[in-house]
């Protein structure tokens, strides 16, 4: 206790400073003017009385240093003293501290920003209770049932793998599986209406099962959650919202709670108010209304949400305490297989047994993090890069400075200074860097993490990217570990003096030849070169994305969807709803043209079926082709020309003959040779006319090349009219639009919200998604890794020019001309350009192997973006090295002589 | 220099917090003058060393000091004993006379064996 006190006011003694110092040398010198005057009085003289206390006080200078010692902690006193030379000595040169600082910032801010987003995407966990103990079920098989939502991937061994299960599984998991405590299920509800007062808006819905809320430990923030009572068939209806729509439509009303609002046109009383931390267990989405599973018939009156073959829930089970996981499993697909329908309603016919494979489910489910995260990882590995590229630049410029520091450093050495307090002393001038260099890249990353989410992500993502202990401790690591990198070899290095020789030198310490240098720069290269040659490809992969041509004209486009089966109009009264509209939106100020679909091009929705062409020769297989859902004016709306043929128009509708108009590549697959026009294409509506042309254009994504492609006008299916996609050509400023058109809606009915509202152009940019975001980013650090190289070069040259100054001279005046002197300069520096190269291309190689995926009509290895960054290099090498040799070739012989 | 004992420490510690006990608050001067006093040159202190021993015992807050004005008018810095100093002082009494009590036994022993 004693001792820890001490150790407290000794640690801020160490903080205090001087002035205590002064105080002490005050109370000295009152003790003894105190012991004159006793003296005096006793009747010596004051000089003899002064010379008596001063014996009898003892050496007053080490009572002072023995104060000292104890006053402080000797450690700290040192590191304070390490701390202070290295910042005068930072500010002596800050030019270079700046650039030394900036590109650490720009190296730790680059990984802290990805570990930022890896850190909100991968490691935090759901905010309930013993997030850990969670699990989602999944499915492996070869076969799927016949309706089905969820996320399906295909394993390595050709089987699919699913986490959609039927009611009936679900009962079974919940009801008799020994080895999970709690077992909860999910289905989403996309885009449902809610109708609060005011106009309907559209929100995220979630139908959950009764013992969710009890289930994952999440109490309500107002009123009650949802509970098992309010999952019966025949309990009045009840939902919950979430705090974000709590705070958004509902402006944080506490009545909201015991309000009755319409879900998708049916009355939901709002029975509480979840708290603000949670989002769902969606990763990616936010949750915003949350009603019981009992509900399903209501709001997804379409889906026969109880028979066995249709597959709509996610389900989430909390594994009991030290239980067998394989166990688990195991009883799992056996109560799993008891639930499947007969063999014969599954596509395929045979049955294989399906395994149930438990995952992680601390963080719930990530739908659309988990296809960005592979461009994450790519991120990871080039911020890394950048880093290095930092972390070699500083060590050569501790390299150069420590050399420049030869003689101070043989003096110290000289007069008894240990090695290690001179290691110790440039590794706190590095870490005294790399920590200012870390405090800027952290506010860098603090604002970088959500605009680096926003590449990747749409805004509604819902990520937790606050920054945490998490984050800070990886930056801090981050920075420690980038002094030791750049500090600790140039520290052993420099300290590897030898005082005799150095001392003995006349002028400035002979000249190093910097061999450590220059292969740093190399590395530096060779790693720059890694970046650069990743840049180029992803660049040129999105100018070849932004060159596909798309067929249609996705400038000044406004395109948004409306749902009137949500307000509950059904087919024939629906399609009235959807004329009206449209009718209303063409009549607007501003307007070209305005037309809808059953989805928005380039979304990444599609709708396939098989098609068969009656009278082709046997052997001819049915084609593949995806389809889409009309209005009559889509094509000129889009801007999308009918080449043959015509457009859809009023007449096509039930009664008339069923039409369709097809694609270019439909016309050459099927028809190669002929002329479409009049032919016949059977599909599951039957037998259709073709009556038109038009061009290829791109469906659902970029990335894919035109497939055969056949349009209906709307009007011919109205089974399937649900949503409607209206796109809008407009004369300005397609958002400025947007409330007109809401008016319109609204003015025809309320309750029918305006949803997905968005520019063609947007959506465009939206489905190059990773792509945009890896290649503006990947090319901005690899500039900036290119930069800091040639920062690299130009410091090496300059010292060598700096020590080579008297030789120079001398060799001048000698009558040597400037090019021999800087011809050999310049060729050195390309050298080490082509030994970066050279040591940057397997890493190139490997890299394109990883980056494969990410590419778009350009191979990894790519000639002529390799040899653009070779050239990049050695002419970013010339320009840093040229400035300096120019400087050696001016050098006036008569000046450098005479300063020996 | 025989009769006279070097001091270490600890032993001096015992003496700065016995003398602020016994006179109430002090300046460094005025104890070291009542130590002289009361080991009547059979100690030698340098006053010096004094400064070191009274920067610990404030540093475990055994003392506490503040600047004051001494008789005859000049300023010094007065030291004062707290509360935890006095507990202080009470153990570390008991553990002296602990410690002599043993040291005057072996003496004793030791003028047997003569």
């Amino acid at each position: 206790m004693k001792a820890l006190r001490r150790f407290w006011r000794r640690l801020a003694g160490s903080l205090a400073g001087s002035r205590r110092e002064g105080e002490l040398a005050r109370e000295i010198e009152s003790h003894i003017q105190m012991m004159v005057d006793d003296r005096v009085r006793r009747g010596l003289s004051p000089a003899q009385a002064l010379r008596a206390a001063r014996l009898e006080f003892g050496g007053v200078e080490s009572t002072k240093e023995q104060y000292r010692d104890q006053r402080g902690l000797p450690s700290i006193d040192s590191i304070r003293q390490d701390v202070t030379f290295a910042w005068r000595s930072w500010r002596r040169t800050p030019g270079a501290t700046a650039i030394a600082v900036l590109s650490l910032a720009v190296g730790i801010g680059a990984n802290t920003t990805v570990f930022g987003l890896l850190n909100g995407v991968l490691l935090k966990p759901l905010p309930v209770r013993d997030a850990h103990q969670l699990r989602l079920m999944t499915w492996v098989g070869s076969e799927l049932p016949f309706e089905m939502s969820g996320r399906v991937d295909n394993t390595p061994a050709g089987e699919m793998r699913a986490d959609a299960f039927s009611a009936a599984a679900y009962q079974q998991f919940r009801d008799h599986a020994p080895d999970f405590t709690n077992v909860v299920a999910v289905s989403t509800l996309s885009r449902l209406s809610v109708l609060a007062g005011g106009d309907a808006f559209v929100a995220n819905g979630m139908l959950v099962s009764g013992n969710l809320f009890a289930g994952l430990g999440v109490p309500a923030r107002l009123g009650r959650a949802l509970a098992l009572g309010d999952d019966q068939p025949g309990a009045i209806p009840a939902a919950v919202i979430s705090h974000q729509c709590w705070r958004g439509p509902f402006a944080l009303d506490p009545g909201a709670v015991g309000r009755v609002v319409l879900l998708n046109g049916s009355p939901y009383t709002i029975v509480g108010v979840l708290p603000e931390g949670f989002g769902g267990v969606f990763g990616n989405t936010a949750t915003d209304v949350y009603v019981p599973l009992s509900a399903q018939p209501q709001l997804r009156p379409r889906t026969p949400w109880d028979s066995p073959d249709v597959w709509t829930l996610q389900i989430i089970a909390r594994l009991r305490a030290g239980a067998d996981v394989h166990r688990a499993e195991s009883v799992a697909a056996a109560l799993f297989g008891g639930t499947l329908p007969p063999a014969s309603s599954l596509e395929g016919g045979s049955r294989t047994a399906h395994r149930i494979v438990l995952e992680d489910g601390s963080r719930g489910f990530q739908y659309s993090i988990r296809r960005s995260l592979t461009s994450l990882f790519v991120l990871a590995g080039t911020a890394g890069i950048v880093l290095l590229v930092a972390c070699a630049n500083i060590a050569g410029l501790q390299l150069v400075r420590g050399m420049a520091r030869r003689r101070e450093i043989a003096v110290r050495m000289a007069i008894g200074a240990g090695r290690w307090r001179l290691v110790r002393h440039a590794l706190t001038e590095s870490l005294l860097l790399s920590l200012a260099g870390a405090a800027i890249g952290f506010l860098l990353a603090s604002w970088g993490t959500t605009l680096l989410s926003r590449l990747f992500w749409p805004a509604e993502t819902a990520l937790d990217l606050d920054i945490d202990h998490r984050v800070f401790g990886f930056t801090l690591a981050l920075s420690i570990i980038a002094a030791m990198l750049s500090g600790l070899g140039p520290a052993i290095h420099t300290t590897r003096a030898m005082p005799v020789a150095d001392l003995a030198a006349r002028t400035a310490p002979a000249a190093p030849r910097l061999r450590v240098g220059r292969s740093l720069v190399s590395l530096q290269v060779g790693l720059s070169f890694v970046l650069l040659v990743g840049a180029g490809l992803f660049s040129r992969t999105l100018i070849n994305l932004y060159r596909v041509d798309t067929g249609f004209n996705p400038a000044s486009v406004l395109v948004f969807s409306i749902d009137a089966s949500t307000a509950g109009y059904r087919d024939k009264q629906a399609v009235d709803i959807y004329e009206r509209v449209l009718a209303g939106v063409e009549r607007l100020g501003g307007v070209r043209a305005a037309a809808h679909s059953n989805f928005v091009l380039l979304s990444g929705w599609m709708n396939s079926t098989i098609a068969r062409v009656p009278g082709r020769p046997a052997g001819l297989e049915p084609i593949r082709i995806l389809r889409m859902d009309v209005s009559d004016r889509f094509f000129g709306t889009m801007g999308l020309p009918v080449l043959r043929g015509r457009a859809f128009s009023t007449s096509d509708d039930e009664g008339t003959a069923k039409v369709v108009i097809v694609n270019e590549t439909l016309a050459r697959t099927a028809f190669p040779g002929e002329d479409p026009i009049g032919r016949v294409l059977t599909t599951t509506d039957g037998e259709q006319h073709i009556v038109g042309v038009v061009r290829d254009m791109a469906y659902h994504s970029l990335k894919v090349r035109p497939e055969p492609t056949v349009f209906s006008a709307y009007r011919q299916r109205p089974r399937n009219v649900g949503r409607v996609h209206f796109e809008v050509r407009t004369a300005a400023d397609p958002m400025a639009l947007l409330p007109a058109v809401r008016t319109v809606v609204a003015g025809i009915d309320r309750r029918i919200p305006v949803a997905d509202a968005k520019t063609q152009a947007l959506q465009l940019g939206e489905s190059l998604g990773p792509e945009r975001g890896l290649t503006s980013l990947a090319s901005g650090l690899a500039l900036v890794a290119v930069l800091l190289s040639c920062i690299g070069l130009y410091g090496v040259m300059a010292y060598q020019v700096a020590c080579r100054r008297s030789e120079i001279g001398i060799r001048m005046a000698l009558g040597s001309t400037a090019w021999r002197i800087v011809g050999p300069m310049l060729r050195g520096a390309v050298l080490v350009i082509v030994a970066g190269v050279a040591l940057g291309l397997p890493a190139v190689i490997a890299a394109g192997r990883v980056l494969r995926e990410h590419l778009f009509e350009i191979e990894p290895t790519d000639p002529a973006t390799v040899t653009m960054a070779v050239v990049l290099l050695l002419g970013a090498a010339v320009s840093g090295a040229v400035v300096p040799a120019r400087r050696a070739a001016r050098i006036d012989p008569a000046a450098t002589l005479r300063c020996e | 220099m025989q009769n006279k004992n070097d001091v270490w420490q600890g032993t001096l510690a015992l003496m700065v917090l016995k003398t602020l006990d016994a006179m109430g608050p002090q300046h460094g001067y005025g104890i070291a003058l009542r130590i002289e006093q009361v080991a009547k040159d059979r100690l030698s202190v340098n006053h010096g060393t004094l400064y070191p021993v009274l920067l610990k015992l404030e540093q475990e807050g055994s003392i506490a000091s503040e600047w004051g004005v001494s008789d005859n008018n000049r300023k010094a810095k007065f030291y004062r004993l707290t509360k935890s100093g006095r507990k202080e002082l009470a153990s570390e009494q008991r553990h002296w006379d602990r410690t002599a009590e043993i040291i005057a036994q072996f003496g004793a022993v030791g003028d047997e064996g003569q």
